[in-house]
């Protein structure tokens, strides 16, 4: 990644809501995606989603449960393919990127994480990495260097040599999002990123995702949904105009001209189940 | 961190040391004692380095074909002559050094294949032969041994290579990546291998293939005794011709392995997150199942299914080093190799010689238990 991209769509729990200033910077969006269409278990989670996000912004999206947030962040970091529409990630088509090109744009903090196994807590940040490291090659010093910035603004470093299996939920949700930054990519995603976290930490978090954006704008304001420093925190809402737009900055919703939440018809009853189709 | 890579460095270096160390010891230990002084001068004595180049001038003596290469002889020369018994040259050298070698290579790549199948499936009950690689292998060897005329049909075009009499051998392997490959297929829908399918997938075609294995065992006859003993795993008649075909792909294949140590850690965190990370999940996983399947085949073939030795190790190296691949499948693959070693030297030096397969399961179940009540273990 270059350094002079660090600037930071930092989203939590999905990412959204387009606009920008920064876009101009070099054309194209950091995140564009339009059209998206996915289907899970039969049922279609999301339906014809669009949004763009621009270089430096921070932008929250908040949902009821099984609104598809999860999947959104999923159709965007490429661990899920979308039935229909694009994902653009730095201007490219993210159908045409490698898995690893897309993990030098876009860093996800994951809801949770298999983290049963005893690696030490600089182990799985240096996880972090992994799309930097050549299969017959070892970290270089870049590499080290960034995983010791990530696991300072973590503030994980105190206990980088312990096992993960050791540490509390919100330690180790600390830990991700070490993962995470150690990346050091122009995007960042984070889903349900302060679940466990205590008082304490969650405007840590949030002012970690300020720091890592260029503009430097974002402000954090305190919300039990999220930790967005836009408490518009896109989306649901039904008038764009309420509450959606940040001083000074022209607001978006997602999806954007939807005036009632998309999940409210999405999600009927549950008779199939949902990780029937998995085996 | 190369840090880890240190670590992996000095582990395996210790445990390299401790597998020379084995060998000379077991190459000594029999019904006539070999001090290991006189091993290692039998050894030194086996050595032969390039000496010089001749240049052929004329024609080849004897009355032998011509050649059509060119006129150029390596002459070897032996450095030690250092004054040993022949009986002690002939026994160490003929009897007990292919067989000890030929443990040691099977241990190694039974453990590391064990070990990338433990991480792959994150199941600690997984195996070598988890995707029905050994019951493949089984039903291919049996086969053989009961109805060579029939195997022969399907090995057509290599007959070639059975002129050596290795038509067992090959047989077994056959046998491991046709099963191999087939749980794959049937696992693999639109381009994806979910874990969970190709572990249950495996476990059927382990128990159909197993059905096979019983029929022909029903009908083998005369040939019973030597069915039950390829199925015991064992070590007894090794060749220095197949110690030399797992001397090249044992290694080979182990050091591909730890290519994907990376990979496979990320791989624990789940899939999901090893794709965000930047794995591409399935490509890393056909390779990790093609090398292990591989790998598993050969050591399979050439000692029959000897149990425990990809199970065990790697779960008490672990406990030992921890989860990480990196230190994890070097220090495993060699462990491995000492302790097959061991074992096969304990199976051969008892009043009867016993199948080594024996000797695994009767000695490590023991030793992982009383692991299992010593250390504090997570998962895996």
């Amino acid at each position: 990644m270059s350094r002079d991209r660090d600037g930071s769509a930092a989203a939590d729990g999905g990412d959204e809501d387009g606009d920008a200033a920064a876009d101009d910077r070099d054309g194209s969006p950091l995140i564009a995606v339009r059209d998206l269409v996915v289907d899970r278990g039969g049922e279609r989670v999301l339906n014809g989603v669009s949004l763009t996000v621009g270089r430096g912004e921070l932008v929250g999206l908040v949902g009821p449960n099984g609104a598809g947030k999860t999947t959104l962040v999923a159709a965007v970091n490429g661990t899920l393919a979308p039935d229909d529409g694009t994902v653009e990630l730095d201007g490219r088509d993210r159908a045409g990127l490698s898995q690893r090109e897309v993990a030098r744009l876009v860093a996800t903090v994951p809801q949770e994480t298999n983290t049963a196994f005893e690696f030490p807590v600089e182990t799985v940040v240096e996880m972090g990495r992994t799309a930097y490291v050549s299969r017959f090659g070892t970290t270089t010093a870049a590499d080290r260097a960034a995983v010791e910035r990530a696991m300072e603004r973590a503030d994980v470093a105190a206990f980088a040599d312990r096992p993960v299996t050791t540490l509390s939920g919100g330690e180790r949700q600390r830990v991700l999002f070490a993962r995470a930054l150690a990346a050091e990519t122009p995007a960042l995603l984070l889903d349900e990123p302060t679940a466990n976290l205590d008082i304490n930490h969650q405007p840590g978090r949030s002012t970690s995702c300020a720091a890592s954006s260029t503009t430097g704008r974002p402000r954090w304001r305190p919300s039990t949904t999220s930790t967005s420093p836009r408490a518009c925190a896109t989306g649901w809402c039904s008038s764009p105009a309420a509450g959606c737009a940040p001083p000074g900055r022209r607001g978006r919703c997602w999806p954007p001209t939807r005036s009632t939440p998309p999940s409210a018809s999405r999600r009927p009853s549950r008779t199939t189940p949902r990780w029937g189709r998995r085996w | 961190m190369t840090e880890v890579y240190r670590r992996a460095a000095a582990y395996s270096a210790g445990l390299l040391a401790l597998l020379a160390g084995v060998v000379t010891v077991s190459a000594g230990v029999g019904p006539v004692a070999v001090p290991a002084r006189t091993v290692l001068a039998v050894v030194a004595n086996a050595v032969v380095v390039p000496a010089g180049v001749e240049w052929g001038t004329g024609v080849a003596g004897g009355g032998g074909p011509l050649t059509a290469g060119p006129p150029l002889r390596v002459r070897f020369a032996h450095p030690f002559a250092f004054s040993v018994s022949e009986t002690h040259a002939a026994i160490v050298m003929r009897v007990r050094l292919p067989r000890i070698l030929l443990a040691a290579f099977v241990g190694v790549g039974l453990a590391a294949a064990g070990t990338v199948m433990q991480g792959f499936f994150r199941n600690p009950m997984a195996d070598p032969g988890v995707i029905g690689v050994s019951s493949g292998a089984a039903v291919g060897a049996v086969s053989w041994i009961v109805a060579p005329s029939a195997v022969l049909a399907f090995l057509g075009p290599l007959r070639p290579l059975l002129a050596g009499g290795a038509g067992l051998q090959l047989a077994a392997f056959c046998g491991a990546l046709v099963a191999g490959f087939g749980v794959y297929l049937i696992a693999s829908r639109d381009g994806r291998t979910p874990v969970a399918t190709l572990l249950l997938a495996g476990v059927a075609v382990q128990t159909f293939l197993g059905a096979v294995v019983s029929y022909l065992l029903l009908h083998s006859g005369e040939s019973i005794r030597r069915v039950t003993y390829w199925l015991m795993g064992h070590l007894s008649g090794a060749s220095w011709g197949e110690v030399a075909v797992v001397a090249v792909l044992v290694p080979a294949l182990t050091l591909a392995l730890f290519a994907y140590a990376r990979d496979l850690n990320v791989l624990l965190l789940g899939e999901t997150d090893a794709r965000a990370l930047g794995v591409e999940a399935e490509r890393s996983k056909r390779a990790l199942l093609a090398i292990s399947s591989v790998l598993t085949g050969t050591a399979v073939a050439v000692s029959g299914v000897i149990g425990f030795v990809g199970l065990i190790v790697p779960h008490a190296v672990r406990l030992v080093v921890g989860p990480d691949h990196r230190i994890l499948l070097p220090t495993s693959a060699l462990a491995g190799g000492s302790f097959l070693v061991v074992a096969d030297t304990v199976a051969r030096s008892g009043v009867a010689e016993l199948p080594v397969g024996i000797v695994t399961a009767a000695a490590g179940a023991p030793f992982f238990l009383y692991l299992l009540r010593t250390r504090e273990v997570y998962d895996l």
